[in-house]
């Protein structure tokens, strides 16, 4: 983001702090979630948010975590647009838990694919996407953003999934480098679509590297320079849930989680004492 | 191949396994959503079918006998996998019907109607569930839904579910035109099920060791076609229960799925400080 005299043979540095996060995202933004379950989750960029006073978003995720719980359970969700929301093997998610049977907040329920479908129309940049997805099932009754069409070529039924369009995806990798290019090691679920459907991305990184050593994996490289707006440098950025293979998920950490998002009171405690410090 | 009769010898886990395995045909990848489902893939592989392709976290095709794994699940396919797939590929195979999927659901009806988002109302929920992750993909794209259900009762079972994920047999099906991904088999703990297709119903296929038709069809929430003839369900050959426990699946992770809630926690703390004496 420089470009100074005597400097134009310089590559542009996104690198940012973790707390100008706040000044990237405004209230009422629609932000979408990479990683999944328990699984490189951005729990470094979302504990900011909650340390700020940004609230009303729209969440967006394929696979919701702790990352979407922790939201939920600070209150700053106003809409939240998912596939799923779990602890995987630990169990069912508290806060969306309590969020669902208090609704307390608006909840359109996804599949997988639909989300898919639905952040590949924005990154397109086309209102829908055709898919088969949903046929038959409730979600056509529960969900607005999906409508029965008859497809022009043959007159089979399919279901128009509306597109979204996030005004910033939040993704942790494991290296990234000054110019934005982003390396993960393990799984990586949907994060390179929700880059390219996003208006920016902002990346967390377990350890920003020079250049040279993007250069020496690139098939490594999920997350090209061209969608990244800003870097931050985040050692154990996914919290609690794994980072490969950087760290393993943390399941004392997650137990914990678990007993202290039990009650609503518990977890005002939680945030205070984890989150808010 | 010797048999095991005694029930002793085999845990409801291991006969749901063994029995799940053997439905595994062809050169498709073993979709496992479950702990129970992944260890059947990966018994598959190692003696029914090594055409058979496993695959998780990314990793395409990596070699079934290495041990599950718990927290350390994603470096294991490490050094065997042939590929790295993205979630768009994934999916390529699921719209080619390259996937056999287990899915233990919440709640299953008569008609194969599946759910693992909602108990009640959706928009008034008793209790929320997980949402309907890839049911609703999986059920109109794939050859065939299987299902495995550990605690076989009429709330499992019930004469419909609160919320459809995954579209079975009947007036939606019909209506929306969707011709693939009809329910297949499920297994639960009691016996082994599948689906007339005339009518869409559930059929008692057969009765696992020891269990009668009496406590079938009192833990079923609904009248399921019985035929006039009920074999027993082959339980787990020695073999079979030898590779789970001692090479597959070690650490007992097939036990998860069914796990009592106030006795996960200390389960899974036992199950860290095996992995970490197995694998370090």
């Amino acid at each position: 983001m420089r470009e100074k005299e005597g400097e134009k043979d310089k590559v542009m540095d996104k690198l940012m702090s973790l707390k100008s996060l706040r000044a990237e995202i405004r209230s009422g933004d629609t932000i979408v979630l990479g990683g999944g379950g328990l699984v490189r989750k951005p729990m470094a960029l979302v504990e900011e948010l909650v340390r700020s006073d940004i609230t009303d978003l729209t969440v967006v995720t394929v696979l919701g975590g702790p990352d979407v719980d922790l939201l939920l359970g600070a209150g700053r969700v106003k809409k939240l647009i998912y596939a799923y929301v779990g602890f995987d093997f630990a169990g069912l998610a508290p806060n969306f838990r309590r969020a669902r049977e208090e609704k307390r907040v608006e909840f359109v329920e996804g599949s997988e694919y639909i989300l898919i479908a639905a952040l590949e129309a924005g990154a397109k940049e086309i209102p829908f996407m055709p898919v088969r997805s949903g046929l038959g099932s409730d979600l056509l009754r529960i969900n607005p953003t999906l409508k029965e069409f008859i497809s022009p070529f043959g007159g089979e039924k399919l279901v128009a999934v509306k597109a979204i369009r996030p005004d910033v995806a939040l993704l942790h990798v494991n290296y990234a480098d000054a110019p934005g290019y982003g390396q993960i090691l393990g799984d990586r679920f949907l994060d390179p679509l929700c880059a390219r459907a996003a208006k920016k991305t902002i990346l967390s990184a377990e350890k920003v590297v020079e250049t040279k050593k993007i250069e020496e994996q690139p098939a490594d490289t999920a997350i090209l320079k061209l969608w990244t707006h800003g870097v931050i440098e985040a050692p154990g950025g996914a919290g609690f849930t794994s980072c490969y293979p950087n760290y393993a998920a943390d399941l004392s950490r997650i137990q914990d989680y678990l007993e202290q998002a039990s009650s609503k009171e518990k977890f005002t405690g939680y945030l205070e004492k984890n989150v808010l410090r | 191949m010797q048999t095991t009769n005694q029930q002793e010898e085999y845990a409801p886990e291991e006969l749901l396994i063994s029995r799940m395995a053997k439905e595994m045909k062809g050169e498709m990848v073993g979709g496992a959503a479950t702990y129970c489902s992944m260890v059947a893939v990966k018994l598959a592989q190692s003696l029914y079918n090594p055409d058979l392709i496993d695959m998780s976290g990314g990793l395409h095709h990596f070699d079934s006998r290495t041990p599950m794994a718990f927290l350390a699940a994603e470096s294991l396919g490490r050094g065997s996998a042939k590929a790295r797939v993205t979630w768009e590929e994934l999916f390529g195979m699921v719209f080619r019907q390259k996937f056999i999927v287990w899915v233990g659901p919440a709640q299953i009806d008569q008609y194969g109607n599946a759910n693992i988002s909602v108990i009640g109302d959706w928009n008034n929920p008793k209790a929320a569930l997980i949402g309907a992750r890839g049911l609703p993909d999986d059920s109109v794209h794939l050859k065939a839904m299987n299902y495995h259900v550990v605690d076989h009762s009429k709330r499992s079972f019930p004469a419909r579910v609160d919320f459809v994920c995954a579209v079975g047999f009947g007036e939606a099906r019909e209506k929306a035109g969707v011709r693939d991904g009809c329910p297949g088999v499920v297994v639960s703990n009691l016996g082994v099920f599948d689906f007339d297709e005339a009518s869409g119903k559930m059929r008692l296929q057969s009765l696992h060791p020891g269990v009668s038709i009496e406590e079938v069809k009192e833990k079923t929430g609904f009248e399921l076609l019985i035929p006039s003839k009920i074999p027993e369900t082959e339980p787990p050959t020695k073999e079979e229960v030898d590779l789970i426990r001692k090479q597959i699946d070690p650490l007992g992770l097939r036990f998860l799925d069914r796990m009592p809630r106030a006795n996960m926690k200390d389960y899974l703390c036992q199950l860290i400080q095996r992995e970490s004496e197995l694998f370090k």
